[in-house]
């Protein structure tokens, strides 16, 4: 049991042995008072810090200092997102031609070689400007060759690429969605991703490319689902983790991740427990 | 430890050059500066003629409360020693009362075994809000004098306290000494104001043995914290966590955050004169209404993220781990990137791209089972450009490693919208500048709070011109709502709220759901702060 000291002052002398031991610990107890009494304060609790915290950060390593952005920015937040998807399915590419499973034999751009992409137009028709190492040849490169290249092979030259895009954006504090489809001029290259999530089975379109997909009922006791994705009549089922062609179309999908209910407990579920997630580009 | 004052005799009487605050209600702790104060006593003349001598803190007279019996209006109070007194200054007592204190935490200053440890001698350092100078502690039924060490007071952003279910008007520490307790043995802790008010009773457990001795509570023993972990029991010693900062008599918190590469929004470096996203995270923990007896105050947060690791395009606890589809496992990101010998010491983060399930993050707290977690990621990248603010990257660090610390959505359950719960653990903080208009409307919040600025409002879900910084969890202030009478006019923190979206200010009490849980009747505020736990590296969340 504890006995509080104003009651028990005896017990802790009779403890010690020696009445050494108990001058020892009353000099730690005067110790220990000193320096309480030194330290005693009365402080106002400090702010976090003066540092505006919803400023734009813009993209990349570096921050961009400027005001408070409360609108929603189309051109920038556009090329970010396509230099993304072009990074993505780069090393999607070279995955796939591991048959491993592991990086493939072309190492991916450093951060400082990545291809710039700066989008010059609105997102109907979409000047991709790509400063690559190329040949300079004059020639305007296939979509495919810019976002399949290998950097450390080419000159550093800018392209012009024209293309279309259809990007579609859309996040709630439970549910997001995001469409990016970048279709060369004449329709020969074509790189996309799609991803929504929904409370409940999700369905998902990339109009441009007539791309539909949506979850079948899982199975008992699953907490992942096949999906059916259909390129106009090409229509096939696959499996969370499935890369599959789709020839008639040309076109590679695979499907990233299919959740029809997380089997995250409700205090940690911080959105949404079905999402769909699939990439698509041109096949080889 | 004695906890009289010392006696010394000065050549002259006190002079006082200053004090602070000059008004305020009964129980406001007041610190006074001058010559001779903290060796004199502070002697209060009430109203009506009458005085009498106040208790005296560890600063000796510097710091006091006023009395709770003191009647509003000008008192006196006057600083004595043995050789006069100092002249009468004049303290203005407003109307109302100091609320109950209440318990925030528990720690020790210091813990000697007897030999054979059967028995241990402990000092307490108790922190309770609104506890006033001359406080007791009641320790399993039995009353002891204190000593008021410490005193942080809070920001109220010009929010009148009246407004508040529970205002803090001032954190303070306690001392107090348990002479011959059991090692191990659970005691029950309450602490009583001058005027009778007493707090609510939490059990501390004992110290079980030298080897075990958390000072500080943090769930990193002080021979861990002052000797380094010995992470495989070979004797050696493989992390020197006092070299980066350790201290057993002040929260630690450690965290490996690996960032993937070739992201367009890693956490924002410090650039200019801008903070980064990661030092502000540190602050926030350091800022933490949390006194320490020696150190500063708040959490230290240390921070590794010095480790940037291979880019997958998804990241989850439950993915199967396919390169070819480039979904990562988190548990395999951890057996090939976490710094192994930190186990049991640090927490592990990985700042990625995006949730299977398009999450902005998701911690490991097993909230079925320890109630804690060690592990987390952030994913934010592919959220629209507004929510591309430090603000969005530190609240979602601070939420995710705030389940690690056993914190909920909504404090004591997990209603995600809580009006009156000011934490970014809840969804109306975390993301509130990032969301549009239409969620800040249903979703209402204490604006002067969040903002940290006095005339802070949101008129029709916009955002205010003014926006201070202020990242935080919640300290358990908020009033009470009933949802099935809501006064609109009062609203939170005393501005009026559209409770039912009805475009205006209705008189008469309304009903809603405003917490986003069907069924929940009263909705409640919760400390964060007073509640924070550490066992997370102990006790694992749901993956290892």
């Amino acid at each position: 049991m504890t006995r509080p000291r104003n009651w028990s002052k005896q017990l802790l002398i009779s403890m010690c042995v020696a009445a050494m031991c108990a001058t020892a610990s009353l000099a730690q107890e005067e110790a220990l008072r000193e320096r309480l009494r030194r330290s005693a304060s009365v402080d106002e609790r400090p702010s976090v810090d003066d540092t505006n915290l919803d400023q734009d950060m813009g993209a990349g390593e570096e921050v961009v200092k400027t005001a408070l952005r409360p609108a929603f920015r189309n051109v920038p937040e556009l090329q970010v997102r396509i230099q993304q998807l072009f990074d993505d399915t780069f090393a999607a590419r070279m995955a796939l031609q591991n048959p491993f499973g592991g990086e493939g034999v072309l190492s991916k751009p450093t951060a400082a070689e990545t291809p710039l992409v700066v989008v010059a137009a609105n997102s109907s028709e979409v000047l991709l400007e790509q400063r690559i190492r190329a040949e300079a040849s004059g020639d305007t490169p296939a979509m495919s060759e810019v976002w399949g290249a290998n950097a450390a092979d080419l000159d550093e030259v800018a392209v012009v690429i024209p293309a279309d895009v259809e990007y579609r954006v859309s996040a709630g504090d439970m549910t997001r969605e995001e469409v990016i489809a970048v279709t060369g001029k004449g329709g020969e290259d074509v790189v996309a991703s799609a991803f929504r999530s929904a409370e409940g089975p999700v369905e998902i379109a990339i109009e441009s490319l007539n791309l539909k997909a949506r979850q079948l009922p899982p199975l008992p006791n699953q907490e992942r689902t096949a999906c059916e994705v259909s390129i106009g009549e090409e229509k096939q089922i696959l499996a969370e983790g499935q890369v599959s062609r789709f020839p008639n179309s040309g076109l590679t999908v695979a499907l990233q991740t299919s959740i029809a209910g997380l089997g995250a407990e409700d205090g940690n579920r911080e959105g949404a427990d079905h999402a769909l997630r699939l990439r698509v580009w041109s096949s080889e | 430890l004695v906890l009289a004052a010392p006696t010394i005799l000065v050549a002259q009487p006190p002079h006082v050059a200053s004090f602070a605050p000059t008004s305020g209600i009964a129980g406001t702790v007041v610190q006074v500066t001058g010559n001779g104060v903290a060796e004199g006593s502070v002697v209060w003349r009430h109203k009506n003629g009458t005085t009498h001598q106040l208790a005296r803190s560890f600063a000796g007279a510097e710091v006091f409360s006023v009395p709770h019996n003191a009647s509003p209006g000008e008192n006196k109070f006057s600083i004595v020693n043995d050789m006069g007194s100092s002249t009468p200054m004049t303290f203005f007592v407003e109307t109302g009362a100091l609320p109950p204190p209440r318990i925030e935490r528990i720690s020790l200053l210091r813990t000697e075994f007897a030999a054979g440890e059967t028995t241990a001698d402990a000092t307490l350092y108790i922190q309770a809000a609104n506890v006033d100078v001359g406080a007791s502690i009641v320790i399993s039924g039995v009353s002891m004098k204190a000593m008021l060490h410490k005193v942080l007071r809070p920001n109220l952003y010009g929010i009148s306290p009246a407004s508040l279910g529970y205002p803090v008007h001032h954190h303070g520490t306690l001392v107090v000494d348990l002479v011959g307790a059991t090692p191990g043995a659970f005691v029950e802790v309450a602490v009583a104001n001058t005027n009778g008010s007493k707090s609510g009773k939490q059990t501390f457990k004992i110290p079980q043995s030298g080897a075990t001795l958390d000072s500080d509570g943090d769930s990193l023993t002080d021979q861990v914290e002052l000797q380094g972990f010995d992470a495989n029991g070979d004797g050696q010693i493989e992390v020197n966590l006092a070299t980066i900062g350790a201290d057993p008599f002040r929260p630690d918190l450690f965290l490996e955050l690996d960032v993937m590469t070739g992201l367009s929004f890693p956490p924002a470096p410090a650039q200019l004169n801008a903070t980064g996203a990661l030092e502000l995270a540190v602050r926030v923990f350091a800022a933490a209404p949390i006194i320490n007896p020696f150190a500063d105050n708040g959490v230290h947060l240390e921070i590794d993220a010095s480790q940037r690791i291979e880019r997958y395009e998804v990241v989850g606890f439950r993915e199967k781990h396919n390169t070819q589809t480039r979904v990562a496992n988190f548990g395999e990101l951890k057996r090939t990137f976490f710094t192994a010998r930190r186990s049991g010491v640090f927490h592990y983060g990985v700042w990625g791209v995006a949730h299977p399930a398009g999450w902005s993050g998701e911690s490991d707290v097993d909230f079925g089972g320890s109630g804690v977690g060690n592990d987390f990621i952030v994913t934010l990248e592919k959220f629209p450009a507004t929510y591309q603010t430090l603000r969005s990257q530190v609240a979602t660090l601070i939420h995710e490693l705030g389940h690690n610390l056993g914190q909920r959505h909504g404090g004591d359950n997990h209603c995600r919208y809580k009006p009156n719960y000011w934490s970014a653990m809840s969804y109306t903080w975390q993301l509130r500048t990032g969301h549009d208009e239409t969620f800040r409307r249903e979703h209402p919040t204490c604006d002067p709070m969040y903002y940290a600025d006095s005339g802070a409002t949101e008129t029709n879900g916009q955002l205010p011109s003014t926006i201070n910084t202020l990242l935080d969890y919640s300290s358990g202030m908020g009033g009470e709502l009933k949802e099935a009478a809501l006064l609109e006019s009062g609203g939170v923190c005393g501005i009026a709220i559209d409770w039912n979206h009805d475009g205006d200010i209705d008189a008469t009490d309304v009903s809603s759901d405003i917490d986003g849980c069907p069924g929940t009747s009263v909705v409640r505020d919760y400390s964060n702060w007073g509640n924070l736990r550490f066992d997370g590296l102990q006790a694992t969340g749901t993956s290892p």
